[in-house]
């Protein structure tokens, strides 16, 4: 069964249209409540990872604490989308599931005048102010996307669906849905189900490792799994069998290879260069 | 409609053919196999087979013109894609097209094994047969 991911420059928007969608084409909705979840495993409130999720935790924009976070969101999210029929929304799923054919990924853009008009009536700033603190919200979620995930959210291409909720009804959005979810195309197949496992696989092994290693980048291919690192020469050995060891332990991994390089950005040309997702 | 599921496996790699020849005949399949896909496409032309399975890099021919051409002779018939270089965007052209399945190689054999059962049972034959539960290191030379 086909999954459906949402997501919108209006978290209020995107969160109030998902359960709808779920509900009307009987699938389970996977939201915001799963982060309680991962912050009760994670011994952090709610509010960082949410935080984390909506980049606003502070002045600096990325410290390794964040990284090894939202991989647990993603391990959480991926383990539940990995069972099909599933829409989901307000975790940043759309940023770090892609190229999965049998996933919907839809994008709704909300009315811009309507936003300003709730964020007034929510905090009494004139419309002005309002709209500034927005525009300002946008600005730093984008960075915060660009720095973690090497993603422009705003970019289309990023989507299957797009909808601009001034010209067009949420019921109408949930018809669309329901058209494009019974196409083949989105239809899941072996090779589709075994992208998103390899993702699992990809995460999992990173939320293993960001804590010790907290420059590396993992690609799962079924029990397969190729890890780039950086560190220095001196320590490569140590840290190659450092490595094979953890990995080794977790259940579904069979082959490990491991990769040491000396810098960062090596390490980012020989991740790109092995088509390795440089994200979180 | 015979009791056995007609199976055609097209791969250029006699060693593919080889491997699953038997082990697709376990289920209670009748198979064939060719190294050629212009044999493959001429034999289709004369008998109609429940499932074909093909390769997608082949000389002359490929597996999703092989698609094609079996889509536009038979309905009924599924076929399943394999390939060592798959990649999303060509994975979902074979669904578009009507493909059953698209599986990336190397696979496990209980994958190739779980997506006949499903088009056997699409098409009306129950196979009497039962994955075999494999170990992951078993299934890693698979």
């Amino acid at each position: 069964m086909t999954s459906i991911l949402i997501s919108s420059d209006d978290r209020d928007m995107e969160e109030y249209i998902a359960p709808l969608v779920a509900e009307a084409l009987g699938l389970r909705f996977l939201g915001p409540s799963l982060l309680a979840d991962v912050a009760r495993e994670a011994g952090v409130p709610e509010k960082q990872l949410r935080a984390v999720l909506d980049g606003t935790v502070g002045r600096r924009i990325f410290k390794p604490r964040h990284g090894q976070l939202l991989c647990r969101i993603q391990v959480a999210v991926l383990s539940v989308l990995t069972e099909d029929g599933v829409v989901s929304a307000g975790l940043g799923a759309h940023l770090y599931v892609r190229d999965v054919s049998h996933v919907i990924k839809l994008r709704v853009l909300s009315d811009a005048s309507e936003r300003i008009r709730r964020a007034v009536e929510a905090s009494g700033l004139s419309p002005k102010k309002a709209a500034k603190k927005l525009e300002q919200q946008r600005e730093r979620r984008l960075l915060w996307t660009r720095e973690l995930f090497g993603v422009d959210e705003h970019d289309a291409s990023l989507y299957d669906v797009v909808f601009q909720l001034k010209q067009i009804q949420p019921e109408r959005v949930i018809e669309v849905l329901r058209d494009l979810s019974g196409f083949r195309g989105f239809q899941p197949m072996t090779y589709s189900r075994r992208c998103l496992e390899n993702l699992l696989l990809a995460s999992q092994v990173r939320a293993e490792l960001l804590a010790e290693f907290p420059e590396h980048f993992v690609r799962a291919d079924g029990s397969r799994l190729v890890v780039h690192v950086r560190c220095s020469t001196r320590q490569r050995s140590q840290v190659v069998s450092r490595i094979k060891e953890r990995v080794k332990q977790m259940a579904g991994v069979g082959l490990v290879e491991v990769h040491a390089v000396g810098s960062s950005k090596a390490l980012y040309l020989c991740a790109n260069d092995q088509g390795i997702p440089t994200a979180v | 409609m015979s009791e056995l599921l007609d199976v055609m496996i097209i791969d250029d790699e006699e060693i593919v053919c080889r491997r699953l020849k038997p082990a697709i005949e376990k289920m209670g399949c009748s198979v064939e196999t060719y190294l050629n896909p212009v044999d493959a496409l001429a034999r289709l032309r004369e008998a109609e087979f429940d499932l074909v399975i093909t390769d997608v890099r082949m000389d002359e021919i490929d597996g999703i013109q092989v698609l094609e051409e079996v889509r536009k002779k038979s309905a009924r018939t599924e076929v399943i894609i394999i390939t060592g270089h798959a990649m999303m965007a060509l994975a979902r052209e074979a669904m578009q097209k009507g493909a059953f399945d698209f599986l990336s190689k190397p696979f496990k054999p209980n994958d190739l094994r779980e997506i006949i059962l499903r088009a056997a049972k699409k098409l009306g034959h129950e196979l009497d047969y039962e994955l075999p539960r494999l170990s992951l290191e078993s299934e890693k030379h698979g």
